[in-house]
């Protein structure tokens, strides 16, 4: 990702890895699905706890 | 018209004086305010401790982690300091190509004797990197403190604190911090945050010493299993980790090099500690999105307020390398990870025989490497320093960092703590550790009235 830079006394601007390309959007992207995937989970996982303290 | 020239050049050479005061004194005032944030850390790790001891230890937990942090400050003074500017090129002791390293420059400024090492009006800047250094060298004491709470001698333990503090990650950050250092001037070697040099060398110092220490009694059966031995009190554990991070804002905070000063990198620009630029809205931006990642990835795995809170450590750690440089999204992702690799591997390293009291060789050691390592996948070809023709990030230099780094924290905690074992100092007599450390030691009752179970735990 990543870094086409030889000498950081050029650098301006975005320093992170991946800037000016597709993957701020990729991450982003994933990042939000972690997000979603563990609220999914947790919500299982909840429900499971209350079906079990009606047993 | 002369006159008027004169008068121009002494009013600008009057402003530059004053900008010149202003900034020396921010920067002065930067790493100033970085050590009483650091010191949270410590109150962090005394409530993390002594939550986590059963209530017959809890201060006997807290002794001990106190006295981590009161040694660290003079065994810093005579020798740490001059640890970090004499090895960065091995053990040569020989000046690197900045000119800021060796013997000789330690000798003249970080000698326990020379002026640079007490109050003086001409040096603004020595008191308080020592200091914010030091503060370095008490956390990564105290990151090993957790793991052998409950059947550890307080003096073998501060000799052991001394030696990761004072010593082993001193030589650990000589090499893969310092700009002169062999890791990064040779290997590439980028460890912003210092996830590898001080996470993953404490975490495996602990490894090293719990191998010699032994299981607390009662932790496994005679087949092997595991009992889970609970924390006194949990709350006070997990307020202990959320006040850890809070102190981390001003460890990290402090591994930035400011502008403007002659001994900055650049006059317009805040770097990394090996020149490279950066700014303090990427702590903001990747702290947070690996601290969030960390909780999240551990909640999702173990549901466990005691992993959640760790994974938010883990989170951090897990992006410490690359704080100065990754995409926030990447550092949530790269936290996630963190936080859900905690319970695995801690449960792995509990199979094996090994009593980690809080799982500190987990978080701080194997997601310390994790975190290491990943960064030379996500930024190879990352010049290392500031400067033409350095060497660059590599996924291979990151690895030979994360082994040196393991061997530097594991062998001084193994041979040490062997030592110490067969002097007789190194863990309490059993009758003591059956019936509390406190009632053994301790002048002092921690709840003199005691303190009733609240809740019955759910599966």
């Amino acid at each position: 990702m990543w870094f086409d830079l030889a000498n950081w006394d050029a650098a301006t601007g975005p320093i992170y890895m991946g800037a000016n390309g597709s993957a701020e959007v990729i991450w982003t992207v994933l990042a939000a699905l972690v997000c979603i995937w563990a609220l999914i989970m947790g919500s299982r996982h909840e429900l499971d706890a209350y079906k079990k303290m009606k047993k | 018209m002369e006159q008027q020239l004169a008068d121009l050049a002494a009013k600008v050479a009057e402003l530059e004086a004053k900008a010149g005061v202003t900034n020396t004194m921010f920067a002065e005032t930067y790493y100033y305010l970085t050590i009483p944030l650091m010191i949270i850390i410590h109150a962090g790790f005394l409530a993390y401790e002594m939550g986590a001891s059963r209530q017959k230890n809890v201060l006997a937990s807290g002794i001990k982690n106190i006295l981590a942090f009161a040694f660290m400050v003079p065994t810093f003074y005579f020798f740490g300091w001059w640890v970090y500017w004499g090895f960065p090129t091995g053990l040569t002791f020989s000046a690197g190509p900045n000119g800021i390293s060796g013997a000789e420059y330690a000798n003249a400024i970080a000698l326990p004797w020379v002026e640079y090492m007490g109050p003086n009006i001409s040096d603004q800047a020595s008191g308080v990197f020592w200091g914010a250094f030091t503060l370095f060298a008490a956390t990564t004491a105290s990151i090993f403190s957790g793991a052998v709470i409950e059947r550890i001698q307080v003096v073998g333990f501060v000799i052991l604190a001394i030696v990761l503090g004072s010593f082993a990650w001193v030589v650990a950050a000589a090499w893969g911090w310092h700009a002169d250092g062999w890791l990064v001037q040779k290997w590439g070697v980028h460890d912003f945050g210092a996830a590898g040099l001080v996470h993953a060398v404490a975490g495996f110092f602990a490894l090293g010493v719990l191998i010699n220490l032994g299981p607390r009694i009662g932790k496994f059966n005679d087949d092997g299993t595991a009992n889970h031995i609970g924390a006194h009190n949990l709350p006070f554990t997990l307020v202990g980790l959320m006040l850890i991070i809070v102190g981390f804002w001003g460890f990290l905070m402090a591994c930035i090099i400011v502008p403007g000063e002659a001994w900055s990198w650049y006059a317009d620009k805040a770097t990394t500690i090996y020149g490279t630029p950066m700014t303090l809205s990427s702590l903001a931006f990747n702290i947070l999105m690996g601290f969030s990642g960390g909780i999240i990835g551990a909640w999702a795995i173990t549901r466990d307020p005691f992993w959640m809170m760790s994974g938010a450590l883990a989170g951090i750690i897990a992006t410490a390398s690359g704080l100065d440089v990754y995409w926030p999204p990447l550092a949530f992702v790269m936290g996630a990870a963190g936080g859900a690799l905690l319970k695995p591997c801690a449960t792995w390293l509990e199979k094996r025989g090994i009593d980690d009291a809080v799982g500190a060789v987990t978080v701080h050691g194997t997601i310390g490497i994790f975190g290491l390592v990943m960064f030379g996948v996500w930024a190879q070809g990352l010049p290392a320093l500031q400067g033409e023709g350095v060497a660059s990030v590599t996924i291979i230099g990151q690895i030979v960092g994360a082994v040196v780094f393991f061997l530097l924290g594991f062998i001084p905690g193994y041979v040490v703590s062997y030592i110490l074992k067969k002097l007789g100092l190194l863990r309490v007599s059993k009758e003591a550790e059956i019936a509390g450390l406190d009632m053994a030691k301790v002048p002092v009752s921690a709840y003199p009235e005691g303190i009733s179970v609240s809740s019955v735990p759910a599966e």
